[in-house]
């Protein structure tokens, strides 16, 4: 009977996503120790900016900058922030013995909170360039603790150089239909599919059941999300905390982080089949892409007897209801968006560059479904042919002339 | 427009069920199993977009955004 009822609710949550209980909290969330993790590797005026904002906004909040062995020339900002440690007790600045990437940064702060006296109740996690409005801590925090079954909560997430180029332009549109999705899952399933690493926050007891951050996953924030789930908690968003990020500006860059983005975000769905709540949007997209491309290809490919026009038409009309459907919320939804200008509503009625725009980056995924299988496929091959390895090499070096690799991690 | 990368479910689609009937409506001759196939998929997808505004709607008048 609790079965039914919670495949019921399930079900519901389709339509009508869950509401959260909320806690009453008196305040008590402007006491809560809150710390925040800037791992940093060659900080820069964003990152001095940030430590500056955060401090000033926020005067209970705990920085704690983690300096992923930057070089010496970045030393400039670096002295600038050792200069604030002088200034105020708010902020710590440690060093990691040696470059362990974003992952690596993060975990080896959250070590160093295990040997304070006081565990913080909040953990904030960041990349070091991003801007943030005044009230996102805040809101983040008050989110968080009002709701015992969340363990993290993410924020709204905008684009700072959306003017530079129509491709900034592009992911600028791209990125405010991600905040859609985000307020559109929240309260579905175990919430919103990734809790994005440019600014979220976390229950510290949650971090410490998950055992902090996969340093060997290629996306870190996806990763902690689905384990998360899979621990029980729940996630979700913040609706009114806005922070804004830079975008790569010209396509190769934009190619190397969706390459990175698309991989690694196979490699979550393959460590975390077996409990499909944590991955299940990801799931039901990769899905139906799948299905729809191979039965499009298969036609042109296998035999065929002739039309049955009534069908056709039914699937033209389909198709169509989805197109008409999609494409004027995503219009209805420029007005909602304090950010939009003349040349987005100009993009968007044009319909052709977001048109070009997503099928290129298509083509991506197209790429990492070909490298996982490669890769799969490879690592069994290789266990009982070792001299399958020389044929391996040319495979890999091949994919990496696109830039599929499995050397990158965030910095 | 879709957002195929993180196999997101709103906008999923929202232009390959085009691209496939209008295949499908070109070509004289189709495997009918095929067509059904991809109806059932044009199916599912529209109903989780529409799923998907639902629960959006419902979310930014709960939490006034």
């Amino acid at each position: 009977m609790a079965d039914i009822r919670h495949l019921l609710k399930t079900l519901g949550s389709f339509v009508v996503p869950r509401e959260y209980s909320l806690r009453n909290l008196r305040h008590k969330h402007l006491k809560a120790k809150v710390v925040a993790i800037i791992p940093t590797y060659r900080p820069s005026q964003s990152t001095f900016q940030l430590v500056v904002d955060l401090i000033a906004w926020n005067p209970r909040l705990s920085v704690l900058v983690v300096n992923d062995c930057s070089p010496l020339e970045s030393d400039v900002y670096l002295n600038k922030l050792i200069g604030l440690t002088h200034i105020t007790s708010q902020i710590e600045i440690i060093r990691t013995p040696q470059n362990v990437l974003k992952a690596g940064a993060l975990n080896y702060g959250l070590e160093y909170l295990k040997t304070m006296k006081e565990k913080p109740r909040v953990v904030l996690t960041f990349d070091d360039d991003i801007i943030i409005d005044k009230i996102a801590i805040g809101q983040m925090v008050e989110t968080l603790l009002k709701n015992d079954k969340l363990g993290a909560v993410c924020s709204q997430v905008r684009v700072k150089n959306k003017n530079k180029n129509l491709l900034t332009r592009l992911q600028a549109l791209e990125y405010y239909n991600f905040n859609i999705v985000k307020l559109a899952e929240y309260g579905f399933i175990r919430g919103p599919l990734v809790m994005q690493g440019m600014l979220s926050g976390f229950q510290y007891r949650a971090l410490e059941e998950a055992k902090g951050f996969s340093a060997e996953c290629l996306i870190e924030d996806y990763h902690i999300t689905a384990k998360l789930k899979k621990l029980g908690w729940e996630v979700g968003v913040a609706p009114k905390a806005v922070a804004w990020t830079y975008v790569p500006e010209t396509f190769p860059h934009l190619w190397k982080q969706r390459v990175r983005w698309t991989y690694g975000g196979l490699t979550v769905l393959r460590d975390f089949y077996n409990y499909l709540p944590a991955i299940f949007q990801d799931i039901i997209g990769h899905a139906l892409f799948l299905a729809a491309l191979v039965t499009i290809v298969l036609s042109f490919l296998l035999p065929a007897e002739g039309v049955n026009s009534g069908l056709v038409k039914i699937v033209v009309l389909t198709a169509l209801a989805q197109f008409v459907i999609g494409f004027s919320f995503n219009v209805y939804m420029l007005t909602a968006n304090p950010d939009t200008d003349r040349k987005d509503w100009l993009v968007r009625l044009a319909i052709i560059p977001e048109l070009v725009y997503s099928n290129a980056l298509s083509l991506v995924m197209l790429g990492s479904y070909l490298f996982f299988i490669y890769r799969t496929l490879s690592a069994k091959l290789l266990k009982r042919l070792p001299a399958y390895g020389i044929i391996n090499s040319t495979g890999l070096r091949l994919f990496g002339a696109f830039g599929y690799t499995t050397g990158w991690g965030t910095r | 427009m879709p957002d195929y990368i993180k196999g997101t479910v709103l906008g999923t689609l929202t232009t390959l069920p085009v691209m496939g009937a209008a295949s499908f409506f070109l070509l004289k001759q189709v495997n009918m199993w095929l067509v059904a196939a991809f109806l059932l998929v044009n199916i599912i997808s529209l109903s989780l977009t529409a799923t998907a505004i639902c629960r959006y709607a419902v979310n930014r008048q709960r939490y006034q955004v």
